[in-house]
């Protein structure tokens, strides 16, 4: 065990720290931009779900279903090489693991939502209207402010998943931190302190983005008198909410 | 360009293969699931704990489990340790390992908030009939608590069924590695990812659909 660790060589991770900082950056370009796009899917199909017409109802439940059903992997192999071979359409790894990223997402944030306007007491409507605000004001200025409140915990939660699996894209040659790490690990046949420096970073990642996100609720909701969906953590991979 | 031919006959060729494949996943995944299951109680029990001794090292453990993906657990139980003459694990071994390991700070917070909706007074009527702490821990508020577990419980063993579709990475011979394998050799890549993703889709959808019946019966008798 101590030739274990008189072995270790932590040099070659600090040499290629520029790379590594460069693979953080894809990591948080791609989780950004696809938490951006989730959101946006997930109102979509909570909208849908919402509707009154049964067939858009329908979808919507059956959207959702599958998009929280699929692992996130097969997903990325299904869009990158299983669509290319198909149907010709050929995607960049960015491109197919944003997709990816979002269509899985989409399904649990539009859970996420739709928890979150029933969790609005239904005065806060009838007030609305009560006030002679139209469907649309009442949407924009009573409704949704106070979804968005409620729902931020739950949104950090799968912010923080959508960051690690980010590490999937790896496998499809997304030069994100985890390729970085894997590259060089190759490179100085030193694969143990590379993915110990990767799975640190990570975990440093991820703890900041938590508390970071803590002081976000804590400012928005400053007004909020509803107790707010903590919801649980979206559970690893790709996975089914509670 | 667009290839109008498809070959779906070959997904029912290697049908046997896939089956196959696929009973491998629901074995690590069941692996994994009953060491993360084994795992979080005592991973509860410490991080709720009244001495730093015990819940420092649990909430180290938690933000671990947590923070890091799974892929990178792969990593570095499969080839690091490997490679540094530590141990070597086959790719079952260091599935079901990480699948575990992972799962094990998810399962913690489900007993921790299963515990924790046990109402107090539970406890104190145990105390009150003469059950020592450790009597009353496992005669009244573990059963309690496990039946609160139990749905949520599920939701984990999805997300680990899902999450084994990684091990393919480290060629485990489990569905999504038999059909990256078939896809190669017959350059069938739409066909065989399709039925992946179909089969994944399906079997997290039965096993949510178990789940909620299984809380149905649970609650049956209870509020």
């Amino acid at each position: 065990m101590s030739g274990l660790l008189a072995s270790l060589d932590f040099g070659p991770v600090w040499d290629q720290r520029e790379r590594l900082l460069s693979g953080i950056g894809t990591m948080l370009y791609v989780a950004v931009i696809s938490m951006l796009l989730s959101v946006v899917g997930g109102l979509l199909l909570a909208t849908m779900r919402r509707s009154r017409l049964r067939p858009i109802n329908a979808l919507g439940f059956l959207l959702i279903q599958a998009c929280r059903g699929i692992a996130l992997y097969v997903l990325i192999l299904w869009l990158f090489y299983g669509l290319a071979a198909g149907t010709g359409i050929r995607l960049d790894p960015i491109p197919t693991g944003i997709f990816a990223l979002t269509l899985l997402n989409s399904g649990y944030m539009a859970e996420i939502f739709r928890a979150g306007f029933d969790a609005i007491p239904e005065g806060q409507r009838e007030a609305a209207t009560a006030l002679g605000l139209g469907p649309v004001t009442s949407m924009a200025r009573i409704q949704a402010p106070q979804a968005i409140q409620i729902t931020l915990p739950a949104t950090g939660n799968i912010f923080v998943d959508i960051i690690k699996d980010t590490s999937i894209l790896a496998l499809v040659g997304v030069s994100e931190l985890l390729r970085e790490s894997q590259t060089w690990a190759q490179y100085y046949s030193r694969s143990f302190e590379f993915y110990v420096a990767a799975a640190a970073i990570y975990v440093g990642v991820v703890l900041l983005v938590s508390f970071g996100w803590r002081y976000l609720e804590r400012y928005a909701g400053r007004h909020l008198h509803i107790e707010p969906l903590r919801g649980q953590r979206r559970w690893l991979f790709g996975m089914v909410r509670t | 360009m667009f290839v109008a031919e498809f070959a779906w006959e070959i997904i029912w060729d290697h049908s046997g293969e896939l089956g196959r494949g696929l009973l491998i996943t629901l074995e690590v995944t069941a692996a994994g699931f009953g060491l993360a299951a084994a795992l979080g109680l005592p991973i509860a029990l410490m991080r709720t704990a009244r001495t730093p001794l015990l819940t420092v090292p649990a909430v180290m453990w938690l933000a671990l489990a947590r923070g890091i993906p799974l892929l990178i657990v792969i990593f570095l139980l499969y080839y690091s340790l490997a490679e540094q003459g530590v141990v070597t694990f086959s790719a079952f071994q260091a599935g079901f390992l990480s699948l575990g390991l992972t799962g094990s700070a998810y399962m913690a917070e489900i007993y921790r908030s299963a515990l924790q909706a046990v109402p107090q007074g539970q406890s104190e009527a145990g105390s009150a009939i003469g059950l020592t702490g450790a009597q009353g821990f496992a005669h009244v508020l573990l059963p309690q608590a496990l039946r609160t577990a139990v749905p949520p419980s599920v939701n984990i063993f999805v997300a680990l069924l899902k999450g084994a579709t990684l091990l393919s990475v480290i060629a485990m011979a489990d569905m999504f590695h038999v059909a990256q394998v078939v896809s190669a050799e017959q350059y069938r890549p739409f066909e065989l990812y399709t039925a992946a993703a179909v089969i994944i889709i399906a079997v997290t959808l039965v096993a949510s659909a178990v789940g909620s019946i299984v809380e149905r019966r649970l609650s049956r008798g209870y509020r």
